[in-house]
Order: C-alpha cells, then sequence, then structure tokens
C-alpha cells in the first residue's frame, strides 16, 4: 500500500473525528432540562451561589463562547468537571478503563478462541449434525439480547446455584489479606460478565470463520493442494486458515463498536464499575461533561479500531495491495 | 521467541499489578486480626461527602456516624446526650445553655472546642447550607462561648425544636481554611469528625468507616461499616444471600417474599416516615403553567376520592404500606386522623356527585368530562421513570379517574427533568414522595408560602397555615403545638394540593445468622435509615 | 418487458428460498408473528390501562391463565400478542426510515460522486462507526420517551450500512451504458435515479432490509430495557423492563422474564435466518454441494 492510501485513511479519519466532536457538542447541549438544577437539587441556592456554579461550569456564557471554550480545552485534554462526581471528567473515565478493557479484553479472547474453534470445526464437517448444531447455536447466540441474557445466567448461576456474585468487581470494602484472595475475588466477580459478553460474540465470530472457511476451501489452490494430495489437516492448516484469518481481523475490529454496546448492558447489569456504566450513570444524572468525555472516548477509540484494522488488512492482504 | 515470551509476561505482570493497585484501592490494611465488618447495602446512591451540600438520605446515614450533633435521639426518638452531656433552658425559654463533653478530640487529633459548635451553626445560618438542617436553626440570633466547654443559644422566640436539631458539628480549623465561594462545591474526600466512627476510604460505589478508638462515649463492637449502593435491587438481594453484605436497605416485595424463607436472613417490612403523593399544581399566578382547572379545590378532592388508593397499596406496593391522608404518618404523636365527615375514601359515587355538583360533565359523550365553557378535563400525570412503583401508581390512577370521567395522560422522565418542571410550575399533577423526620416542622413547611420556588412543589399558599406555621415553633407545650399541627394537617388535607396515596413502607434485611442485637426502630419501624444510629451502636456478632 | 424479466427474476428468488431450510424457517417463524401482530389483538382484547384483581398478580400459567400473569394481575399471553403488534410495528417503520435515508444518501452520493459524494461518506462514515446503543440512549434521552421517538432513533442511526452498499450499486450501474446512453439522449438526473438505478439497486436494499429489522427489534428490546422505552406501549422491551425491575428473577416468575425475551430472540432469528440465507443464495460458494 502507498503511503498516499495510508495518508487518504487517516485524514478521512480525522474528518470523522471532527464531525464526532462536532456532533458530540451540539447533541450534549440540545438535552432537556437545566443541568444546574439536577446538580445541585437544592431549592434554598440563592442567586449568588448559582451564579458562582455556572461560572464555575462555565455555564454563563453564550452558546458560541461555550463551543470555542470546548474547542480550546479539549485541545489541552480538559473534557471539563463532571457535575455528579465535582472531579475532572479526564480523571473520573481514565479510572473506568481499565475494567472495562479487563472485561472485555477477557470476554474478546474466550470468544474468539472459541469461535473460531467452532467455525473451523463447523465448516470441516459441513453438513454434518455438527455442522448444524453449531450453526443453530451461532445463529442463536447471535440474535439473544445481550441484556437477557445476562439475566438468564444471573438466575441460573447466582439465584439457582448461589455461585457468583451479581455487581461489582471486587467485594466492596473488603481488605484482602493476599494477592492470591483478591485476584480470586476478581474472578468470582469477573465470572458471569465475561461469560455473557462472550456468549453473545462466540456466535458471530463462529459463523464469520465458518463462512469464510468454507469460501477458502473451494478456492482452485486448495483443489490443487487436494489433487497434490496433501492430507487435508495439512491443507486447513498451512493453507486454508490463515487466508480465512483475514475477514476475522475485520469482522473483530469492526466489532470493537458492537462491543461498547454490549458493554454498557452487561455492565449495567453487572454494576461493573466501567465506562459502559458510567455512561448509563451520567446519562441518567444528567451530568454532560461526563457523558460527553465517555461518548468522546468510545467513538474515538472506534474511529481509530478501524483505521487500524484497515491498514493492518491491507498490509497482510496481498489483493488489496493491488 | 524466548524474548516475545519474555515481553508478553512482563505486560502480563504490568497488567496483573495495575489489578492489584485498584484493589487495594482502599486502605490496603493487611491485618490478620478477625476484624467485625458489617456491610450495609442500599439502592439509594450516594451524593457527596460535603455535610453542607448533601441532600441525599443515604449519606446522611454515614454523616450520622462519621459527625455528632450536640442532641441526638435514642431508640424512641427522644433527646439523649451528644456532643453536649447536658443541657439547660432559662425561665423565658430563649436562651439554651448546652454544657460539652470534655476532652473531646477530632478525628485528626485536634481538640473539640464550643468555637467549632459556633462556627458550624454561623456557617449554616448565613449561607444557608446545609440544606437538610439549617431549618432547624431558624429563630437563633445569637451564639455564645462563654468557655471552650459551653455554648449559650439565644432566639427569638421559644424554639420547640431546639433538642430535635441534628445539625452535625463541623470542624472550624478545616472548614474555615475553604473560600466561602468553595464550600458548596468542597469534596470532602477525607471528612474529620467527631463521631464514633471514623472515614477510612471510599471506593466508587462504597464508604467505609471504622471504629474510633479514642470516642469519648462507648465503644461499639463492631469495628467496621461499608455502605455501598446498588443500582440494581435484585443484585443487592443476591449479594445478602451469598453474604457478601450483611444487611440491606430498599428491597422490593418479590425479595421480601423470597428472604422470608432464607432462614439465615431476617427481613422486615417496616414503616418509614414520609409519604408518596399526587401533588397538584394550585399555582394561582399567571404565569402557572399548570391546567387552570386544577385551582379548582373541587376538582382535587374529586380525584382524590376517584383514586382507590388501597388498590394501589395492595398492587403497585404489594401491601407494603398504609393507605395515606394527612401530612405526618400514623403512629406519629403529630399524625392528624382525618374525621368520618372529612375523609375522603374511595367512592366513584362521591366523585361523581362531585364532579355533577360544580359543573363539570360530559356534554359531547367522548367519557371525558367538560366545564361549562367546553374545557376537558384532561390533566398530564408525570412520574419518575426509574421509580416502578410510583409509575405503576400512575397508571393505575389514570385508569381510576377513567371512570369519573377525568382523563389522565402519564407521562415518565428522570427525576432532574421532572423537577424542572416543577420549579417551572409548568406541569399538572406529578407524583413523588417525601421522608420526613422526627420534628413536624420540615415537613409541614414544605407548603408554606415562603417555600413557594422551593419545596413548595404545589405552589399551595393559604395565609391560616402559615401563621400556624410560624406560631408551632414558638410552643414549647407539646400538647397545644400538636393541636396547631393538627390544624395544619386538617387544612392541607381539605384543600388537597397533595393527594397523599401511600406511607410505604421500607423492606430491610440483616444476616441474622451472624448478627445480633438489632431492633426495630420505633418498634413497627425499620432497622436502618432511622435517623438514630442505635443498632450500629449495637448489633454485635453472633458468638 | 423489464417488468415480465424482474418478475421473472423475483420468482427465481422465492424458489431459491424455499428451497433453502434456513431461509424458509426464518420465512415461517416471521410469518407466523406478522399474522400474530395483524390479527391477534383483534381477537384477544386487552389493554394495559386496565389492571387484574389483587389476587390475580404474579400467578403462574393455568387453565386460566396459559401463560400466567404479571405483577399487575394482567394477562401475560394477551400482553405478548398486543406486545408483538408494537414491537413488529417500531421495528418496521424504523427499518423504513433507514432504509429510505440509506437508499436516498447511496443513489445521491454514488450518482453525482465528487464532493457531494466526499460530504456524504464521511456522514456515514461517522454513523457507520459510531457506537450505536450509546447513540441511541443519548438521542432518546433528548427526545424523550415516546413510541414515535424510539422509532425516529432507531431509524435514525441505522442506515449508514445500506447506503455505503447502495452507493457501490449506484456508481457500477452508472457505469453501465445504458445510463450513459439515456444521458446523451438528454434525461434529466431525477429521472435516471428514480427509473433506472433505483430498480437496480432495489434487490440489494431488499436483502440488507432484513439486516437492518434484526438490529431494529434488538435496539428497541434494549432502549427499553435501560428505561428509555415507551412506558405506555407494552412493547416486549417494555415487558422485560417492568419484569426486572419489579423483581420477576427473585421471585422465580420465569413465566414473566422468559417468554417476552423468547419472542424477541424468535423474530430477531428469523430475520437473521432470512439475511444469512440471502447471503448464501447470492454467494454461490456457500450453497450446498
Amino acid at each position: 500500500m502507498t503511503r498516499k492510501i495510508i495518508a487518504r485513511k487517516l485524514l478521512y479519519a480525522l474528518l470523522t473525528i471532527l464531525v464526532v466532536l462536532v456532533f458530540n457538542y451540539i447533541l450534549f447541549r440540545v438535552l432537556p432540562g437545566n443541568p444546574l438544577s439536577m446538580m445541585m437539587r437544592n431549592p434554598r441556592a440563592t442567586p449568588e451561589t448559582i451564579a458562582a456554579v455556572k461560572e464555575f461550569y462555565g455555564l454563563d456564557q453564550p452558546w458560541y463562547l461555550q463551543f470555542f471554550t470546548y474547542f480550546k480545552n479539549l485541545i489541552h485534554g480538559d473534557l471539563g468537571i463532571s457535575f455528579v462526581y465535582k472531579a475532572p471528567v479526564a480523571e473520573v473515565v481514565a479510572k473506568k478503563i481499565l475494567p472495562t478493557v479487563l472485561m472485555v479484553g477477557l470476554a474478546e479472547i474466550v470468544a474468539i478462541v472459541v469461535g473460531i474453534f467452532l467455525g473451523i470445526i463447523a465448516a470441516w464437517k459441513r453438513g454434518t449434525k455438527l455442522d448444524v448444531a453449531t450453526l443453530s447455536f451461532s445463529l442463536v447466540t447471535y440474535s439473544v439480547p445481550t441484556f437477557w441474557l445476562g439475566m438468564i445466567l444471573v438466575v441460573l448461576f447466582s439465584v439457582q446455584m448461589r455461585l457468583f456474585p451479581t455487581s461489582g468487581m471486587f467485594t466492596p470494602g473488603k481488605n484482602f489479606i493476599t494477592t492470591f484472595a483478591m485476584l480470586k475475588d476478581l474472578f468470582r466477580h469477573l465470572a458471569l460478565p465475561v461469560l455473557t459478553m462472550s456468549l453473545v460474540l462466540i456466535g458471530q465470530y463462529a459463523l464469520t470463520m465458518r463462512n469464510t472457511l468454507i469460501d477458502v476451501l473451494s478456492e482452485d489452490y486448495i483443489t490443487t493442494a487436494r489433487a497434490k494430495g496433501f492430507r487435508e489437516r495439512y491443507i486447513l492448516k498451512k493453507h486454508a486458515l490463515p487466508n480465512a484469518m483475514l475477514p476475522m481481523i475485520t469482522i473483530i475490529a469492526i466489532n470493537i463498536g458492537f462491543v461498547v454496546a454490549g458493554a454498557i448492558q452487561v455492565e449495567t447489569i453487572f454494576s461493573w464499575p466501567g465506562l459502559g456504566r458510567l455512561m448509563y450513570e451520567a446519562l441518567r444524572a444528567r451530568d454532560y461533561p461526563l457523558l460527553q468525555g465517555v461518548f468522546l472516548l468510545v467513538t474515538l477509540s472506534v474511529v481509530l479500531a478501524n483505521v487500524l484494522a484497515d491498514i493492518t488488512y491491507s498490509y497482510i492482504d496481498p489483493r488489496v495491495k493491488n | 521467541m524466548k524474548t516475545r515470551f519474555k515481553k508478553y509476561t512482563i505486560f502480563a505482570l504490568i497488567f496483573v499489578l495495575s489489578i492489584v493497585q485498584i484493589g487495594c484501592g482502599g486502605s490496603g490494611q493487611t491485618s490478620e486480626e478477625e476484624i467485625n465488618s458489617f456491610t450495609v447495602g442500599s439502592s439509594a446512591a450516594f451524593d457527596t461527602m460535603n455535610p453542607l451540600s448533601s441532600y441525599m438520605q443515604a449519606t446522611y446515614e454515614f454523616f450520622m456516624l462519621i459527625y455528632d450533633p450536640l442532641v441526638k435521639y435514642d431508640e424512641n426518638y427522644e433527646p439523649i446526650p451528644g456532643l453536649a452531656k447536658d443541657w439547660d433552658t432559662s425561665e423565658d425559654e430563649l436562651t439554651w445553655t448546652f454544657n460539652l463533653q470534655e476532652g473531646v478530640k477530632w478525628h485528626d487529633g485536634e481538640p473539640f472546642t464550643s468555637d467549632d459548635v459556633k462556627y458550624t451553626y454561623e456557617l449554616m445560618m448565613d449561607t444557608g447550607l446545609g440544606y437538610m438542617y439549617s431549618s432547624y436553626l431558624t429563630g437563633i440570633t445569637d451564639i455564645q462561648c462563654p468557655d471552650e466547654n459551653t455554648v449559650v443559644i439565644s432566639t427569638d422566640f421559644p424554639k420547640a425544636n431546639m433538642l430535635m436539631n441534628s445539625t452535625p458539628i463541623l470542624p472550624e480549623h478545616i472548614l474555615s481554611e475553604i473560600p466561602d465561594e468553595e464550600l458548596e462545591i468542597w469534596a470532602n474526600e477525607n471528612p474529620v469528625g467527631t463521631g464514633v466512627y471514623k472515614f477510612d476510604s471510599q471506593g466508587d460505589n462504597f464508604v467505609k468507616v471504622v471504629v474510633n478508638e479514642d470516642y469519648f462515649g462507648d465503644i461499639p463492637e463492631v469495628d467496621e461499616y461499608i455502605f455501598v449502593s446498588y443500582d440494581n435491587i435484585d443484585s443487592m438481594a443476591q449479594s445478602l444471600m451469598l453474604g457478601e453484605i450483611d444487611g440491606a436497605n430498599n428491597l422490593n416485595t418479590a425479595q421480601y417474599n423470597q428472604l422470608m424463607d432464607d432462614e439465615n436472613v431476617s427481613v422486615i417490612s417496616g414503616e418509614e416516615k414520609g409519604f408518596m403523593q399526587v401533588g397538584v399544581n394550585c399555582w394561582t399566578a399567571d404565569e402557572s403553567g399548570g391546567n387552570p382547572l386544577l385551582k379548582e379545590k373541587g376538582i382535587r378532592q374529586a380525584i382524590e376520592l376517584a383514586i382507590n388508593k388501597q388498590k394501589i397499596v395492595d398492587m403497585a406496593y404489594n401491601g407494603h404500606g398504609t393507605v395515606g391522608t394527612t401530612l405526618i404518618n400514623p403512629g406519629d404523636y403529630f399524625h392528624y386522623e382525618p374525621t368520618e365527615a372529612e375523609l375522603r375514601s374511595y367512592s366513584i359515587d362521591k366523585a361523581n356527585d362531585l364532579l355533577d355538583s360544580t359543573g363539570y360533565v360530559d356534554s359531547n359523550g367522548d367519557g371525558v368530562r367538560e366545564s361549562s365553557e367546553g374545557e376537558p378535563l384532561e390533566f398530564e400525570l408525570i412520574t419518575i421513570a426509574d421509580n416502578l412503583e410510583e409509575v405503576k401508581s400512575g397508571q393505575m390512577i389514570a385508569a381510576d379517574l377513567a371512570e369519573v370521567g377525568i382523563k389522565v395522560n402519564n407521562v415518565t422522565m428522570d427525576s432532574g427533568a421532572l423537577y424542572d418542571q416543577i420549579i417551572g410550575g409548568t406541569y399538572d399533577m406529578f407524583i413523588w414522595g417525601w421522608g420526613s423526620d422526627v420534628d413536624p416542622t420540615v415537613i409541614t413547611g414544605v407548603l408554606t408560602t415562603d417555600q413557594i420556588g422551593g419545596n413548595n412543589e404545589p405552589f399551595f399558599s393559604n395565609e391560616r397555615y402559615d401563621e400556624l406555621f410560624l406560631l408551632q415553633q414558638q410552643e414549647l407545650d407539646e400538647e397545644a403545638r400538636r393541636e396547631m399541627v393538627w390544624e395544619m394537617q386538617q387544612i392541607a388535607y381539605e384543600e388537597a394540593p397533595y393527594i397523599i396515596i401511600i406511607y410505604a413502607n421500607n423492606i430491610q434485611a440483616i444476616r441474622s445468622d451472624r448478627w445480633t442485637g438489632f431492633k426495630q426502630i420505633p418498634e413497627t419501624g425499620t432497622y436502618f435509615f432511622n435517623l438514630t444510629d442505635y443498632n450500629y451502636l449495637n448489633i454485635k456478632p453472633v458468638e | 418487458m423489464k417488468w415480465i424479466l424482474r418478475i421473472k427474476k423475483m420468482k427465481e428468488f422465492g424458489k431459491a428460498v424455499a428451497k433453502n431450510k434456513m431461509a424458509l424457517t426464518g420465512a415461517v417463524i416471521l410469518g407466523v408473528f406478522i399474522l400474530v401482530a395483524i390479527f391477534g389483538p383483534i381477537l384477544v382484547p386487552f389493554s394495559t390501562m386496565e389492571f387484574g384483581a389483587v389476587e390475580d398478580m404474579l400467578q403462574p400459567p393455568s387453565g386460566k391463565y396459559l401463560l400466567g400473569t404479571d405483577d399487575m394481575g394482567r394477562d401475560i399471553l394477551a400482553n405478548l400478542i398486543h406486545g408483538a403488534r408494537i414491537s413488529l410495528l417500531i421495528g418496521a417503520v424504523a427499518t423504513l426510515i433507514s432504509m429510505f435515508i440509506g437508499t436516498l444518501v447511496g443513489i445521491l452520493a454514488g450518482y453525482f460522486g465528487k464532493g457531494l459524494d466526499n460530504v456524504l461518506m464521511r456522514f456515514t462514515d461517522f454513523f457507520l462507526v459510531i457506537p450505536w446503543l450509546p447513540l441511541m440512549m443519548v438521542l432518546a434521552a433528548i427526545l424523550g420517551t415516546s413510541l414515535w421517538n424510539i422509532i425516529f432513533v432507531i431509524g435514525i442511526t441505522g442506515w449508514a450500512g445500506t447506503a455505503r452498499v447502495v452507493r457501490a450499486q449506484t456508481m457500477s450501474i452508472k457505469e453501465r451504458q445504458f445510463v450513459e446512453r439515456t444521458v446523451s439522449i438528454g434525461a434529466g438526473n431525477l429521472h435516471i435515479m428514480l427509473r433506472h438505478i433505483l430498480p437496480n439497486v432495489f434487490p440489494l436494499v431488499f436483502a440488507n432490509t432484513v439486516l437492518v429489522a434484526a438490529v431494529a427489534i434488538v435496539s428497541e428490546t434494549t432502549l427499553s430495557f435501560l428505561g428509555l422505552g415507551d412506558p405506555t406501549m407494552a412493547s416486549w422491551g417494555m415487558m422485560l423492563h417492568y419484569a426486572f425491575e419489579g423483581g420477576a428473577t427473585a421471585a422465580g416468575a420465569y413465566w414473566y422474564y422468559l417468554p417476552p425475551g423468547i419472542c424477541v430472540v424468535l423474530v430477531v432469528l428469523s430475520f437473521t435466518l432470512l439475511g444469512y440465507a440471502f447471503d448464501e443464495i447470492l454467494n454461490p460458494k456457500l450453497r450446498g454441494r
């Protein structure tokens, strides 16, 4: 791929980011209700206090000035101050990144490994009962609303079997004597969110893997390899799989956008202290600066992931180069 | 290959370490000793650690443990010594002298003195901060500190609720460092009080307090309390059953039924001070955005007659509560019970008669009554979207009112948006609740003319009511005061700016397999969130 | 002549669908739900405005109530049938909006190219990459919770994929000679777009519809569940919202929280099956041996 194409892709990404920024700004200015009253449900607040708070949050300026300030501050990494947390948004958001990355990352790994495995089996044993079973499983999990699946799992594993806790990342306020005890507690809390999240993802990965593999297996060079008398397993491993992995990479990258949506649901149900729940909370409390901050971070990361996937893809896939 | 492996291990190590860091975010205490730790779960969120700007009840619960007032309540809501060991009042009942406990230290080791009391009270009176408390300070004209352990408070009228003043005393040496304009948004990340528990740490959804070994009073058996806020009550109930938490507040009926079968748990449906009401916009000014028909008392009364409150109690609240009438809960010393003649219990016939007699008939046959000018009796009823009981109640009310020819359109929004409508006076009717406290001042004060634009949600104004409100604050004779509070409730009931639907119960539970020594306060009340620290001080681990 | 060709093509497509087991399953499930949504509410009178008796609250399935009752004493089966109409209506109208915007943007961008294409595609990129649920949540919060707002929000966020596909197809059709020829005759742009391009991108739009519809149904359910739905409309999502908020899981009222979810899964599954099958039919390599 030439530099020119990369440059163009980056330019497009930048443009998208710009649209995101403007959109983000406009969107949050038209939210209903006065953020002040939400922030200080205080009938006794004096006009002076209200004015002081307004000034503190920059709400006393006309909208175009607020817009200008918004951009100026963004460049300095200043996302404003959260109404609810009464702390800088960047700080609040930063604390929530790791829990989300941990939960979503684990779920992604599980889903990719299991999904690819199922996809290979289905494609290889195509038309057998195994294929049909894998296909049905994938199609059903793909169709299940994430939150509902989460709730069913809660009923099964928490209400019925009383195996796993259903909220938070750690037992709140507990003192852990050893690191091992802490990790054990963490994994107990991780179990259900990760299971829910990965189940939702597996279906799509398995389906994509199966279809691309079937696609690849019908290519001429595979037929040639078969004709040359290579063992099937060898063909699968050396020829078919590497080529089938390409679309998987794209799907996984594109999926990041979906994962955010899933994370909101899973984190809300399991009170997981991550970005998704933060966004939901910010929305409910009409904490504009915070909502704006999370929304921005989430969108930017998705845009960047897509660009990265695009570029990587064009490096790996010889066809794109031409 | 080998170097690659190393790289990954390093990454993994960094990852694990950063998680470990989150996990130890609290005190990092790693004592091997067995500590008695009690975790209280609640569905209510905490707002801020700053007592000057906090308004959530959940936050008051641990403020009560961290900070001391001059006078506290015992389990019968009788005043007992807090920071004041005893007190006295002058002949004319205008001067109060409080003798303070000696040798009290703030959690940071600084000595506590009478100046702290003076500073706190004056700060709240001057700035209006400390929303929940400052109403108890009205009438105070002067505060003197003749010595370190004496506070003399003068009032311009005999102050009936002087001993019900639970204002937490705050440390002057810390607050005076903060510029005045920042007091309201001050984060108070490390609260320093004089209380029996010290602030320890705060996490994403919890606050932890540990026992203050240097406390001037008795040291309780529980070493630490952890207050956890849950945003899903099912998770809270499951945590209770799994043993992750020891107590739970604000459970729902389904969980009540389920926990009744759990022998490890003691679950109660306790009476709580407060009510759920339909607020009706009675604002008479031109800028009122409400439906003008609601200014008519007769229509408000007819609405009350047509609502089947008992069915709401049974279905929306699953029987956990009692049918509501007046501003103060039954069982309370100040509760006024309407007479047979005054009582508007559910009666479609009476509602129809009242509407017929006031001239509202369905003249065009669309099932909705109209005024003589053809204005239909059609109103919007706002409920808060995430309060399921209230949303259900709203739907049931709409169904009830349709029976008598009043059309109700249910609208849901979040509490902030509703609050905007209330402040702007742009609503017709809404459903919300009030929690109240021991003294009747705050809850009756809600409907005074002074509070229009503030707590007076229905824009209600009645001269006699306002007059009584001032008089009762100055009446030290309990029975005479009660007469006045009764008359106020009578007026409020007759005028019906609030249609009080239910005095709802609060369902709470404690792991009785681990803990003992707790009781309901008062006898049919709740374990926690009842304005007293009795249970926190008396719970003991089961041997 | 053209029409006959098109009908022939449709027939072929129909036959392929009938032969494909997945497509058939999907079509049958969807058909049943559509029938229920259309005729069910006529046969089974039900109103969420009416509440049952206190003794009917949260009753398990019985002869009187085949699927039991909810926490307000209402018949769940009847609620489910009426919910089908609301859920499918939201899905259908939102999908139509998406398809309309997507086709319009796609044709305009593909046909005019250059600057307009660039502007429209950056806009499309934005909607393509922006995480759909957060965007919908924010929009729903802005507009307020009513049936039409929900439809609008879902419709306005789901069109980007269609626009992309339609644009590509438009560009390839434009290159084809017949359009060039009509241009030389002097036909107007609108005429070409309506008469020549639209009919040719239509099958593609149709194939895309099933995917968008699946997302629309899931979106409605999710938004309602998160408390952003219209509380007065008893869609399946709202039923689940009430079930979970009311503690149906803790109460073990499986008859309350399972059926609406199963209905959603079935409808989404039917769309997924159809979409998957269309893919197989259009992509011959995936067809059975």
